[in-house]
């Protein structure tokens, strides 16, 4: 079969990180092609090189027989490459109509917008984009997702393009708008155009795929058929086989549940979440991105407001419904965007540690600068804040010395639950081994411990037990010796879901 | 490569040089400006460096410096209030008001200062509690109160009294302590209430914090809607007592008198924020702004600018100011 397109030996490098390195990628004419991957395994890359987006330190694109170079996204989509990607950007108020017609709208003789011919087109580009019953009047505000998403294929389909890159399609639609997007793709085939898809979730894979290609760690691990594959299979060519980092777990006391969460719920993204954690436990929480795991740590810590459960604290029933609320119960988050919800940058180190429990530095409103000064330089030491001072901006310290102020700011809080997610992203390894031993310290002085992290490494080196997450709800409890990296993939991907 | 390491040095500590002076003009370029015009003026202007016109412009800067300290709090904490002029003349005309209903002196003034409160209170709802931004929430209670005033003075008519000021007030509107005019002490009292607040109460910690990143206030358990709300509140309370001093300065109640402060006020906190590190609004640089601007107007008075010019020189030097502010922060990286 004739190549479509023929990615050879592409390598793109960013400060600090190789995400690409040496990627071979080919895809044949009419087929449909997963490109697979863990996250961080450098997918995205890829496909923003193919798109124009990045430019590769070094490789060569062949489409077509002919070699692109000096790609810019106009340029790709001119020839013949159109990308649906994940994150999509409309303009809430403009009917579909203009949407699909942005920026060569059809014109009168006299240079006016010829609106009732744009709509007429729009109509019939619509209906030929399988089951978008659309009316192209409508402002794009008032569609689903899902229905945005054909505006979108729509909008592709009309540059007539011979392959089409889908970038986690189904990320945010339900499972009967999944089948019509199949259905579309299947069209798609028939139609003879190319496609590309981007995906996390295994079952996908298996529904409309011919061939996959599996990346890790910005290497291509190879490519399979997928009607002679199994599940099994693709999952080990994610994983790899080598846990490449040390990690120093303590073995501490477990004792008396700590935090216990029933029936927690909100909306299509956390549905019906019940787990506990006890003291001296570190909970691993693992998923892919999208599972829901950040939305359920938002709840329990009142960041974002809940539908139904009940939450307790060292066996009381607490009602959160603000992060204060969850503070003075003694449930601390770490949050993922360090930079922007973790730390205040523009706040020094001093004040960043006190932010939570500025009550306790004072009287009666008035603030114990000299309490708080020494017990900000106890927090510097112990946690070891490599900063120059404790009036040092927080924005020049690195990410690992910054998680390290957040963590101070919650022990200073006293808090009885801490939860970490992805504490780790963007830490350098000498930092990252001390965040864990901090983690296990404080599981060892009876603090009950969450984890939610996408490294395999890291959950299975850490955690006492691990949750695996799926479209919103637990797809596994798994003890630390069953928790294999094949086993947890496995469920992040409903793989459990399929077999029932 | 060894040889040219001594010129690539040289190149960096030149760098190096300059990023420094601008660091300093980025720094002090406020206060210098400040001190070069009082410096010309006094050699300039007849009268300038005298007891006299000092103390004229500290009682003239005073209402602006009061209104300016609560701007500073709301400013700090990443809002803006457009109707803090309308928050004076309230606390001026509802005092006046009641003083020709024969009420005292003291509930008076305390319910002119209820009025300004209850204003920044609509304020806060509007903003901390359904989530108006602060520039559109002040700017339609701006508008509102401004009619309110014209319906309630018959088309804006002052409100004299027909009998005369209580004493208390005409001390606090032209009394002296001293040499020094009341007004001057209240503002001297306030800014260093407002300092302590700031920089000594949890309540300044947290409006910094939110200022800088409401989210991650939020999310270390910071009320992030009460401290909003709370500083709204304060700046209106404030600026109905300065409304109160300048009503007892003219012994009437002037409608609409309050609005001719709101661009000063800003301009004032802008000017007072490039003399912090990092930028931030703070109490000492609002007063320096305050003193900048008054010190202007006195100026151009002395040296008998016409009337109509003093606004445009005014605005002039305050853009003048805030540009090499900003010039010398993008030379510093």
């Amino acid at each position: 079969m004739p190549c479509l397109l023929e990615m050879t030996d592409i390598r793109k490098e960013f400060p600090g990180v190789v995400a690409l390195d040496g990627v071979d990628f080919q895809v044949e004419a009419g087929e449909v092609h997963a490109l697979l991957g863990e996250n961080g395994a450098g997918k995205s890359t890829l496909i923003k090189i193919l798109a124009g987006l990045y430019t590769p330190d070094s490789g060569e694109i062949i489409f077509h027989g002919e070699r692109l170079t000096g790609m810019t996204p106009q340029k790709v989509l001119a020839r013949g490459i159109g990308f649906i990607h994940q994150e999509r950007v409309h303009i809430p108020y403009f009917t579909v109509g203009q949407m699909l017609f942005l920026g060569h709208e059809p014109r009168k003789s006299n240079g006016l917008i010829d609106w009732q011919r744009l709509y007429e087109e729009a109509d019939a580009a619509l209906a030929s984009t399988l089951g978008a019953h659309i009316d192209s009047r409508l402002p794009m505000q008032h569609l689903s997702v899902s229905e945005m998403q054909l505006v979108d294929i729509t909008k592709i389909l009309m540059t007539e393009p011979s392959l089409i890159v889908f970038d986690e399609p189904t990320a945010s639609l339900s499972e009967e708008e999944v089948e019509r997007l199949f259905a579309v793709i299947r069209n798609l085939k028939e139609r003879g155009v190319t496609v590309i898809y981007v995906s996390h979730r295994l079952d996908e894979i298996f529904k409309i795929c011919d061939r996959a290609t599996v990346l890790k760690d910005g290497k291509r691990v190879g490519t399979v058929d997928v009607k002679k594959s199994s599940p099994d299979q693709i999952v080990t060519m994610m994983v790899g086989r080598k846990l490449e980092e040390q990690f120093p777990k303590v073995e501490t006391k477990i004792g008396k549940p700590v935090l216990e969460v029933t029936n927690l719920t909100r909306g299509n993204a956390v549905r019906d979440v019940s787990f506990t954690v006890r003291e001296g436990e570190i909970l691993g929480v693992y998923g892919l991105v999208g599972a829901g795991r950040t939305e359920t740590m938002r709840l329990v810590f009142g960041a974002d407001p809940k539908d139904a459960g009940t939450i307790r604290v060292d066996g009381r029933e607490v009602d959160i419904k603000s992060p204060g609320d969850a503070v003075r119960a003694g449930v601390a988050l770490v949050p993922e965007d360090r930079r922007g919800q973790g730390v205040l940058v523009d706040m020094s180190v001093r004040e960043n540690t006190t932010l939570a429990s500025l009550k306790s530095f004072s009287s009666r409103g008035f603030l114990k600068l000299g309490f708080e000064g020494s017990a900000v330089a106890g927090f510097i030491k112990r946690l070891a804040i490599r900063t120059p001072s404790s009036s040092q901006l927080v924005r020049y310290l690195s990410g690992g010395n910054q998680q390290k102020v957040v963590l101070a700011k919650w022990m200073a809080s006293k808090a009885r639950v801490f939860i970490f997610d992805q504490p780790t992203i963007g830490v350098d390894v000498g930092a990252k081994a001390e965040i864990y031993r901090l983690m296990g310290d404080l599981a060892a002085e009876g603090a009950a411990v969450v984890l939610v992290s996408s490294e395999i490494p890291e959950i299975r080196g850490l955690s006492d037990r691990v949750l695996v997450m799926y479209k919103g709800r637990i797809s596994a409890e798994l003890s630390r010796d069953e928790a294999t990296a094949e086993k947890l993939l496995f469920y992040a991907m409903g793989g459990g879901a399929v077999d029932a | 490569m060894d040889a040219k390491t001594p010129v690539a040095d040289q190149l960096i500590g030149k760098q190096q040089r300059s990023m420094r002076l601008w660091m300093f003009v980025s720094r002090y370029g406020t206060l210098a400006a400040f001190l070069v015009m009082a410096i010309v003026l006094s050699f300039v202007a007849p009268g300038f460096l005298t007891m006299f016109n000092i103390l004229t412009i500290l009682r003239q800067i005073s209402v602006l410096g009061i209104m300016g300290l609560g701007m500073t709090l709301v400013m700090a904490g990443g809002g803006i209030d457009l109707s803090i002029g309308e928050a004076a003349d309230v606390g001026g005309l509802v005092c006046v008001a009641l003083l020709a209903q024969g009420w005292g002196a003291g509930p008076a003034v305390l319910a002119g200062l209820a009025g300004g409160a209850a204003m920044g209170m609509l304020n806060a709802t509007l903003i901390a509690g359904i989530g108006i931004a602060p520039f559109l929430a002040t700017l339609g209670v701006h508008s509102m109160v401004r009619s309110l005033e014209m319906a309630f003075t018959r088309g804006g008519l002052p409100i004299y009294l027909n009998r005369a000021m209580p004493r208390p007030l005409i001390f606090l509107g032209r009394g002296l302590v001293g040499p020094i005019p009341t007004q001057v002490i209240v503002l001297a009292v306030l800014a260093l209430a407002y300092y302590v607040i700031y920089h000594r109460v949890t309540l300044g910690r947290y409006v910094t914090a939110v200022g800088l990143n409401r989210e991650a206030a939020r999310l270390s358990g910071v009320s992030v809607n009460k401290v909003t709300a709370t500083t709204y509140v304060l700046a209106s309370a404030t600026a109905a007592l300065a409304g109160v001093i300048l009503a007892a300065r003219v012994s009437s109640g002037q409608p609409l008198a309050g609005g001719a402060y709101l661009l000063d006020t800003i301009a004032a906190v802008f000017m007072g924020r490039t003399i912090s590190a990092e930028g931030r609004p703070n109490v000492l640089g609002t007063l320096v702004g305050a003193a900048f601007l008054g010190t202007v107007v006195n100026g151009m008075t002395l040296l008998n600018v016409v009337f109509y010019m003093q606004t445009f020189i005014k605005g002039a030097l305050l853009l003048g100011v805030l540009a090499l502010a900003s010039f010398a922060r993008t030379k510093r990286g």
